[in-house]
């Protein structure tokens, strides 16, 4: 449940009823007060309505006392003068409709005398109410006042002889003396006093009458001007409260309100009385509630009016005020998302908004600026790690760089050999390595070397050893001259106390012929045609940078067509099995055995066979092998290389040089016993290809040499030429040129093309460090014809 | 390397002597250029002297032939040693010269 439904769920009930609490409050004191003066009101109009009435009675009462007086005080008691003085008394009354004066007949000289004196359409007119018929002696108006010695009023009557008007009366005794002589009455109109109550009307539906003294209604709605009944009598006889509770205030005489029902038109109203004291009855006023109280109502849907208006601003005012308390935090939400997609550009505004959503933003910030001091420094190690990582492997890659990779590597040798070798470090670099390469006199060099420990102090220590053996092997020592040079150098500087075990053999591909030296290294095996190995024992001395002044010797031996020289390192025999058994010499010999196929495949094989033991354990050790096998039936005759009759020239690579080079060639072709023509194309052979050094090894720069060798051999000759410019493709040189000429024939190529052409094999070395080497050979055999009818 | 002019009917010759490889060809390059430039259509090469030709020289014949039969002209070749005519020979160019004199019989 978001903030928002929760604040409409608690606030807005809240302030709803607080708001109709505080409403309903004011509402019932309103109410409260309202109805006082309402109250009020209503009791002093009745109140002052009832006074008017009361003055109107009196009024009347004290006319027919004054006339009583009159009478009773009259010396000479004359029936003319109590006419006048009914006369004068009607004249100057004019609320007064009719009055008489009656006479008891035995009290007074006159006998029986009742004038009666009424005004008619404003003439007063005169008639008596003595007659035969007409006992006024016995009408209740005439015994009333006497037996009771004191003025009463009659009920009110309908006076049908004068105009039917309702009429009360008020009779007064007459005292003459000590006697009473008769009574005095005056009529009054009630017609006025109805109009006058009739116009009382209340509101809408509200009514006023007056009860009389006996109780009945005057003017009340329901009943006509007169009711039939007593107020009592309705009381008994209804069954609905409204006269009884009419009856019980009048009675009572109290000034309080009452709450009935009306019953004229049945809806709740008020009850309002006020005695009228001069006629003994009582003035009473009806209000219905709902008009007294229309107000009251109104008031109230005001009221009401306004909470809905307050609950509704609230409603309306709480989305804003949680939106505003909530933005932050929406905020927050979404930058904290951003954060968990690893986008930490942004920063919560600590400045604004409450302090508390301040403090969260601060405290936020600061766990961003945290995580991405983090992500920076784990992203600073795994950078130094995976740079420490490639390092490693370029280190790798250069040290199997090192290692010579061309198989088979010595064209003009292929018939005559086969060698394979492989380093297998354990880790990404390691301190084995093999080596091959060419040497003086047609010779090739052999090397397998094992430094001590593994990782990159190893392979530094190897690449040294790598180095150092080729650049001792080229200055054309023997090999035990060669071991103890190099052992001198390593054990010179050596304060890691690092050594390396190594072979090195000077092998000459033609005899066969190898002279082999152990520097404390693995005895290497020769596996004969018959597929057993046998293991050399060679003169065991130490290894290479243990001790400053060691000899070495050398074994001659000679490797037989078929025969394979295998070197190896330990790696290959200690190699373990997940019980620790090592794979030993045993297994090595019989993996060897039994095994047809070159060189690369008998590695392969060796290979697989000792992982297939090692199962599940890792390379402990480098593991490196070097296979050389002589090959049986090279077609070239073997012949003994005189070292003495090699002749090596480092010459200017400058086109001057060419017809000296010419003049050279020729001769020791000639001296090899090359025909005329076979000397005349070698030389052509030799100047192209110095040619092409010239012009594109080193594209005509002045300044470079070019190192020359010419070997005399039994069977023909050979030359090697060597630079240090920019190698080429010699096979694409090669074929630019198809000895098809035309117009349209490019110039290029020809050189090259001659250069083959005139040899018996052209074979070309690229070389990164030591020199591009273009090998030239041509046979000193008879067979010149035979060319020429190829070509 | 040395070189000669002969004229010889509607023919030019030249006559060189010596060396004709990497060194020397733009010589002889030079020389056919100036008798081309000179108005010269009809060339002929003496090669009786030369006791050496590399693809060089190849190149530069390759090259004036093609110029001089730009122009109807020709470029042959007259007389060549044994190993010279080795060279063309097995370049492939002599079938694309004429070439003259005392064996001119036995290539052509």
């Amino acid at each position: 449940m978001n903030l928002r439904t929760r604040l409409l769920l608690t606030l807005v009930p809240a302030v709803l009823l607080l708001s109709m609490a505080a409403i309903l409050m004011a509402f019932s004191y309103t109410e409260e007060t309202l109805l006082q003066q309402i109250n009020r009101a209503g009791y002093s109009l009745t109140y002052s309505n009832a006074k008017e009435i009361d003055v109107l009675f009196e009024t009347s009462r004290k006319v027919a006392e004054g006339i009583a007086l009159g009478v009773g005080q009259e010396q000479q008691l004359e029936k003319s003068r109590v006419t006048s003085l009914l006369r004068r008394t009607l004249k100057q009354n004019p609320l007064v409709y009719g009055s008489t004066v009656a006479l008891l007949p035995e009290a007074t000289p006159l006998g029986q005398f009742a004038p009666y004196l009424y005004r008619r359409d404003g003439e007063l007119l005169t008639k008596t109410l003595a007659s035969a018929e007409y006992d006024y002696t016995s009408w209740e108006w005439f015994r009333r006042p006497l037996e009771r010695r004191q003025g009463v009023w009659g009920e009110p009557y309908f006076d049908e002889g004068g105009g039917n008007v309702m009429m009360i009366t008020y009779s007064a005794p007459i005292q003459r003396g000590q006697e009473y002589a008769g009574v005095a009455t005056v009529d009054i109109s009630l017609e006025n006093l109805l109009s006058r109550i009739r116009s009382l009307r209340v509101g809408g539906t509200g009514y006023a009458f007056i009860v009389t003294g006996s109780g009945r209604l005057i003017a009340h709605p329901g009943e006509g001007i007169l009711s039939a009944n007593t107020l009592s009598r309705y009381a008994d006889k209804e069954k609905s409260d409204y006269f009884r509770i009419l009856h019980t205030m009048v009675s009572a005489g109290d000034t309080e309100t009452r709450e009935l029902v009306d019953r004229v038109n049945s809806k709740s109203g008020r009850a309002f009385s006020s005695p009228i004291p001069s006629m003994g009855g009582h003035l009473v006023i009806i209000y219905p509630s709902d008009e007294i109280l229309s107000p009251l109502h109104e008031l109230k849907k005001r009221m009401l009016l306004a909470a809905a208006i307050v609950a509704g601003f609230i409603l309306l005012i709480i989305p804003w005020v949680s939106s505003s308390v909530t933005s932050p935090l929406r905020r927050l939400v979404s930058l904290t998302e951003e954060y968990s997609r690893g986008d930490f550009g942004k920063q919560l505004d600590e400045k604004s908004g409450p302090t508390e959503m301040r403090h969260l933003s601060r405290a936020f910030n600061r766990m961003g600026s945290a995580i991405i001091d983090q992500i920076e420094t784990v992203r600073r190690t795994t950078a130094e790690k995976e740079r420490y990582h490639q390092e490693l492997e370029i280190a790798a890659g250069i040290q199997q760089d090192i290692l010579p990779r061309r198989f088979p590597p010595f064209d003009e040798l292929a018939e005559h050999l086969d060698i394979y070798g492989i380093t297998r470090p354990a880790r990404e670099v390691g301190g084995d390595y093999y080596d091959y390469f060419r040497l003086h006199g047609g010779k090739i060099a052999v090397v397998v070397a094992d430094v001590s420990g593994k990782g990159a102090a190893a392979a530094l220590f190897m690449a040294m050893t790598h180095t150092l053996i080729r650049d001792i092997a080229a200055r054309r020592v023997p090999p035990a001259e060669v071991l103890r040079r190099a052992n001198r150098v390593l054990a010179e500087d050596n304060p890691s106390s690092m050594f390396v075990t190594l072979l090195y053999g000077e092998y000459d591909p033609f005899s066969g012929q190898i002279k082999l030296c152990s520097a404390g290294h693995n005895p290497p095996l020769v596996r004969g045609i018959n597929g057993h190995s046998r293991q050399l024992d060679l003169p065991v001395r130490l290894p290479l940078g243990a001790m400053h002044d060691t000899s070495y010797q050398a074994l001659d031996l000679t490797l037989e067509e078929g025969e394979v020289l295998v070197l190896y390192t330990d790696g290959i025999t200690e190699a373990s099995d997940l019980n620790d058994n090592e794979w030993g010499m045993e297994r090595f010999a019989s993996a060897l055995s039994g095994l047809s196929g070159d060189m690369r495949s008998l590695t392969d094989h060796l290979l697989r066979r000792v992982d297939e033991f090692a199962t599940g354990r890792e390379q402990h050790d480098d593991i490196t092998l070097l296979l050389l096998k002589r090959l049986e039936g090279g077609n070239t005759p073997v012949s003994q290389i005189d070292e003495e009759q090699t002749i090596r020239l480092i010459l200017p690579a400058h086109n001057d040089v060419l017809a000296k080079v010419a003049l050279i060639t020729g001769s020791v072709a000639r001296d090899t016993g090359l025909s005329e023509q076979d000397a005349q194309r070698f030389v052509l052979a030799l100047d192209e290809v110095v040619s092409n050094v010239i012009m594109h090894a080193y594209g005509g720069a002045p300044g470079n040499t070019f190192e020359l060798v010419l070997i005399p051999r039994d069977e023909g000759l050979e030359a090697v030429v060597i630079d240090s410019g920019t190698p080429f493709d010699f096979e694409e040189e090669v074929e630019r040129y198809d000895g098809e000429v035309n117009l349209d024939s490019p110039i290029g190529g020809i050189g090259l093309f001659l250069a083959k052409r005139s040899l018996d094999r052209l074979t070309y070395e690229p070389g990164a460090d030591d020199g591009n080497r273009m090998f030239l050979y041509k046979s000193r055999s008879d067979d010149s014809l035979l060319n020429c009818t190829r070509n | 390397m040395n070189i000669q002019e002969n004229q010889e009917g509607k023919w030019q010759i030249l006559q060189v002597a010596g060396r004709v490889d990497s060194l020397t060809a733009p010589q002889l390059d030079e020389a056919f250029k100036r008798l081309i430039d000179d108005g010269g259509r009809w060339l002929k090469l003496d090669l009786s002297e030369v006791k050496y030709l590399s693809s060089a020289g190849l190149r530069v014949l390759l090259a004036t032939l093609k110029r001089v039969r730009a122009l109807t002209g020709d470029l042959q070749l007259y007389s060549p040693r044994d190993n010279v005519r080795d060279v063309l020979k097995i370049s492939g160019f002599s079938s694309l010269f004429t070439i003259g004199g005392p064996d001119s019989s036995v290539d052509d």
